[in-house]
């Protein structure tokens, strides 16, 4: 039985895991899903509708755990993609990797 | 710094500004508190050539940038929860043109905001993800004159059904499950499954669910949580928080 990631057996002031310096294992996905969809949503004065940003409404739930740890798996599609990056890289090329990529996985699972 | 703005992380009561003076904010500059009633901002001062309209929606489609943002929101976020029972933590880049500003808006929705925190007073947000193993393949029926076109047909969409069943079986006892979890907590919300390549895991996401539980009730919600693990061998469940009540900090109109 797995204990789950808890820093709440320490009690009062760390209640949210600051006791140490050890960094926090959320994904960036979790932090995203929160810090985006959630919390109080009330207008500023800086106005940016959050929905208009293609990379936080669409892209950002594909993305893997954290950009670190996708980079150490290899994953790096996104540096690539224009969208994404700001780089005006060819699709075709990101395209042929997606491809290949899936390929990939269908062997895996086949 | 030319233009600023206040960026607000989040509101409570309770906040010892001296504690959180010492953090970065998003911006590089330091974390300040601005009173308003018994109410307490959590904020920093933003450069505008970085945090303004134009600026922002070019930031935010730069995800090195985002990320590095959403984590320091986090941080600060957490750091405040830490030092406080009620905390409502802001959406990310919720900002204002000074101090007065973000006052104003504060008191436009106290209560409203006093609503919210009382919601969320002593309780912390943990989060549930529960993967499926991957169905496992049934076993092909040998069946005679296996090799001709129509038979082969028949296994392949015998083979999709099988596993859109057991997809499905998956997906009904992860529903189940959420049901069996709600009587630990106050409040819950489910999120959408992350996808495999989030998650960077083989199994499926059947469940993405997040639980408001009194902090005077997480044992009780992990011996719960474990006696789940019990009854649904199937499914691996992966319990992560505390986290402060991000989803469960909402206004009830906006």
């Amino acid at each position: 039985m797995t204990e789950p990631t808890i820093s709440s057996r320490r009690a009062g002031m760390d209640r949210y895991g600051f006791a140490s310096a050890a960094p926090r294992p959320e994904g960036l996905a979790d932090i995203l899903e929160r810090v985006l969809d959630k919390g109080i949503i009330i207008a500023g004065d800086i106005r940016v509708n959050l929905l208009d940003i293609e990379l936080l409404t669409v892209k950002i739930r594909l993305l893997v755990v954290s950009v670190d740890k996708a980079m150490e798996m290899g994953i790096d599609w996104w540096t690539r993609d224009p969208m994404l990056s700001g780089d005006e890289q060819e699709l075709a090329d990101e395209n042929r990797k997606l491809r290949e990529r899936i390929k990939e996985l269908e062997s895996d699972s086949g | 710094m030319a233009e600023t703005g206040t960026y607000v992380y989040a509101v409570g009561r309770h906040l010892d500004e001296e504690v959180l003076s010492s953090l970065e904010g998003v911006g590089g500059t330091p974390v300040r508190t601005i009173g308003h009633r018994d109410l307490t901002a959590v904020v920093s001062t933003v450069d505008l050539e970085e945090f303004g309209e134009s600026a922002l929606r070019e930031n935010l489609e730069n995800l090195g940038w985002v990320e590095k943002t959403a984590r320091r929101h986090d941080e600060v976020v957490r750091r405040a929860a830490a030092i406080t029972t009620a905390l409502a933590p802001f959406r990310l880049v919720t900002i204002y043109r000074s101090d007065d500003a973000a006052r104003d808006r504060i008191e436009e929705l106290y209560d409203d905001l006093v609503v919210a925190l009382d919601r969320i007073d002593r309780r912390s947000e943990w989060s549930v993800k529960v993967y499926s193993q991957a169905p496992s393949k049934p076993a092909a029926p040998v069946t005679e004159g296996s090799s001709s076109g129509v038979a082969y047909l028949e296994r392949r969409r015998a083979e999709i059904r099988g596993r859109q069943a057991a997809t499905m079986d998956q997906q009904m006892l992860a529903d189940q499950l959420f049901w069996d979890l709600v009587p630990g907590a106050a409040a819950t919300r489910r999120l959408a499954p992350q996808d495999q390549r989030l998650t960077g895991r083989r199994e499926t996401m059947s469940l993405n669910a997040t639980f408001l539980v009194d902090d005077d009730r997480s044992t009780d919600f992990f011996q719960l949580v474990d006696e789940l693990r019990g009854r649904y061998p199937s499914f691996d469940i992966e319990v992560n928080g505390p986290w402060p009540p991000y989803s469960f900090a909402v206004l009830e109109k906006p």
